[in-house]
């Protein structure tokens, strides 16, 4: 793989999502929220204190930056497969690993560098107020681009596997719903009428990416995990803060390396990127026999 | 053992599920200039992305002796390509696009410039692909395959949205490339395309090439000329060219010649004609089965 091609394409790429707009436009939004959240700091309430500010905080990021990432990962491949660019950009002197490598790397590299400039205005208006633990926030930090960089893969995954634009932003969306809302609406139902003890509610809880991120980042700001309920107390029992806490990187490293080798297979491993699919130039209408 | 720039022995090309190429056996020699024809659907562009191993196929590819597949790298370095459908990025400027391309195939910024200039592309730089017209998109794919001077040209269907000029443009660039030596394959379903600027036609039908020969394609050359051609001009005739008529025409005024000979050497037979001091005022290009 040669680093100036693979550096080439991710400028391409970042070209692209910049002009787009709406990742730049997301990532302000949700960092927007973010610091109305902390504003919100100057009037704690409840017994959790300072610390419910933050833990609303950390539960806004894990619902944006799945979302973001997700959608930026389902533009990269399906919509230039259809329209034939991806087939114009490998008719040049490339290696197709090099183009999804460079894709990746420009696209998380804008992502993370979004990411890292809105933690760090927050980070300074934190400091401002002369609140919260530099330490914790850093391995939060750490923990949102972990997720940044699973959801990128499963949107890339997902772009990959698809024949359209249009069918790799739904999938996109579907997955996006599936691991924010309907795993959550169905635990709950199933946790309801099925009586799941703790020990299964909790595997299937972190079985979804979003929760494990969201108990680690947690646990990054309290021990008091008992708060998330009794399926979280008993995995705290049972296998210590720190026991959990390597469940949850395990599990999120699981799902990345998978996500990514979905990403990688789909585009072309075995096969050849542009392939299995017509693309819209081979899509021309059967001739006429009559 | 003579050498092939592109070598192909296709079996079979199966996109959505349907069977698009099959028994294609291609081979295209060094400076050769080939047309392929066919109905719409009958696979041109599938066959020459198969060629650039841009879609799975059963068989093998060849260009510049590389596997498209195996040293896709290698094999796409010699290679030019122009789409059919102008498939530029809508966020990247023309220029970006320019550099872009220079970086993948490693051009020297000064040859750069000289290919922008070449379909004079050069005003539109800044501009966004959506702002312009196909026939200029065109132009931009067209001087972006030029990049680098590879020695194979793969042109999908290149005429397609250009104007008379930008094609008789077209037309320029390429006889000059084929003058150096370079390797042009290249789709149409313009029948007229395929007579100008062809070594051998071929054509596809369902999938399969119909109609290919190896042997070198013959031409009638019909002119008229203003009267009756100075003696001995034949003679400097190039190899394989011979006067099949030569005959007062009308009223006298002018005398139609018509040559037979090689497809190859057609430009050079007709530069003799003319100078031998013949004021040539009509030129008719026939197919060898062609009435004379």
């Amino acid at each position: 793989m040669r680093w100036g091609t693979l550096r080439w394409v991710a400028w391409k790429e970042v070209r692209q999502l910049l002009r787009q707009r709406w990742v730049p436009v997301g990532y302000a939004v949700l960092f927007g929220l973010g610091l109305l959240l902390w504003n919100a700091r100057l009037f704690p309430v409840g017994w959790f204190g300072p610390h419910r500010v933050a833990i609303a905080y950390f539960q806004l990021l894990a619902f944006g930056l799945p979302w973001l990432g997700l959608l930026a990962g389902a533009q990269a491949i399906a919509p230039e497969r259809e329209t034939g660019r991806l087939a114009y950009l490998l008719a040049q002197p490339v290696d197709p690993a090099e183009v999804f490598w460079g894709k990746a790397l420009g696209r998380f590299g804008l992502l993370a560098s979004l990411f890292l400039i809105g933690q760090g205005i927050t980070a300074l208006v934190l400091m401002r107020h002369g609140g919260g633990s530099l330490g914790m926030y850093g391995l939060f930090t750490v923990a949102g681009l972990g997720l940044t960089f699973l959801s990128l893969g499963l949107g890339m995954a997902v772009s990959a596997w698809s024949p359209t634009q249009a069918r790799a932003t739904g999938g996109a969306l579907g997955l996006g719903l599936v691991f924010l809302l309907v795993s959550d609406w169905v635990l709950l139902t199933a946790a309801l009428f099925l009586r799941l003890s703790a020990p299964t509610l909790f595997f299937l809880t972190v079985l979804n990416p979003v929760q494990s991120f969201r108990i680690l980042a947690l646990s990054t700001l309290t021990d008091r995990l008992d708060i998330l309920g009794p399926a979280v107390g008993w995995a705290l029992a049972r296998l210590g803060l720190l026991g959990l806490r390597l469940l949850l990187v395990g599990t999120l490293l699981a799902w990345t390396g998978t996500a990514w080798a979905l990403a990688r297979v789909g585009f072309g491993l075995s096969d050849h990127p542009v392939g299995r699919w017509r693309t819209s130039a081979e899509a021309a209408p059967e001739p006429f026999r009559p | 053992m003579e050498a092939f720039v592109i070598e192909a022995a296709i079996r079979r090309v199966v996109l959505g599920g349907r069977v698009v190429l099959r028994d294609v056996d291609l081979k295209v020699r060094a400076g050769e200039t080939v047309v392929i024809g066919g109905p719409n659907g009958a696979g041109k562009t599938s066959l020459l992305r198969a060629l650039l191993g841009l879609v799975p196929v059963e068989g093998v590819v060849r260009i510049g002796g590389h596997d498209v597949r195996r040293a896709h790298r290698a094999a796409m370095a010699q290679v030019g390509y122009v789409p059919q459908a102008p498939a530029l990025f809508p966020e990247m400027t023309i220029g970006e696009h320019f550099r872009l391309w220079a970086a993948l195939r490693g051009v020297d910024p000064a040859i750069l410039a000289e290919a922008v200039q070449t379909f004079g592309v050069s005003a539109y730089l800044g501009a966004y692909p959506g702002t312009l017209s196909g026939g200029w998109l065109q132009r931009v794919s067209l001087a972006l395959a030029l990049l680098g001077d590879p020695p194979v040209l793969v042109l999908d269907e290149p005429t397609v949205h250009l104007d008379r000029a930008t094609r008789a443009l077209l037309w320029e660039v390429l006889r000059q490339k084929q003058a150096q030596g370079v390797t042009v394959l290249m789709t149409t379903h313009r029948p007229e395309d395929g007579r100008l600027e062809a070594d051998r036609t071929l054509w596809l039908e369902d999938g399969r090439l119909v109609s290919e020969t190896f042997e070198p394609r013959q031409v009638r050359l019909k002119a008229w000329v203003l009267r009756q051609p100075d003696e001995g001009w034949s003679r400097h005739l190039p190899p394989g060219w011979q006067v099949l008529r030569l005959a007062p025409d009308g009223l006298g005024a002018t005398t139609c010649v018509v040559l037979r000979g090689p497809w190859a050497s057609r430009w050079q037979a007709l530069q003799t004609l003319q100078a031998g001091g013949n004021t040539v005022i009509r030129v008719d290009w026939l197919s060898d089965e062609g009435e004379a």
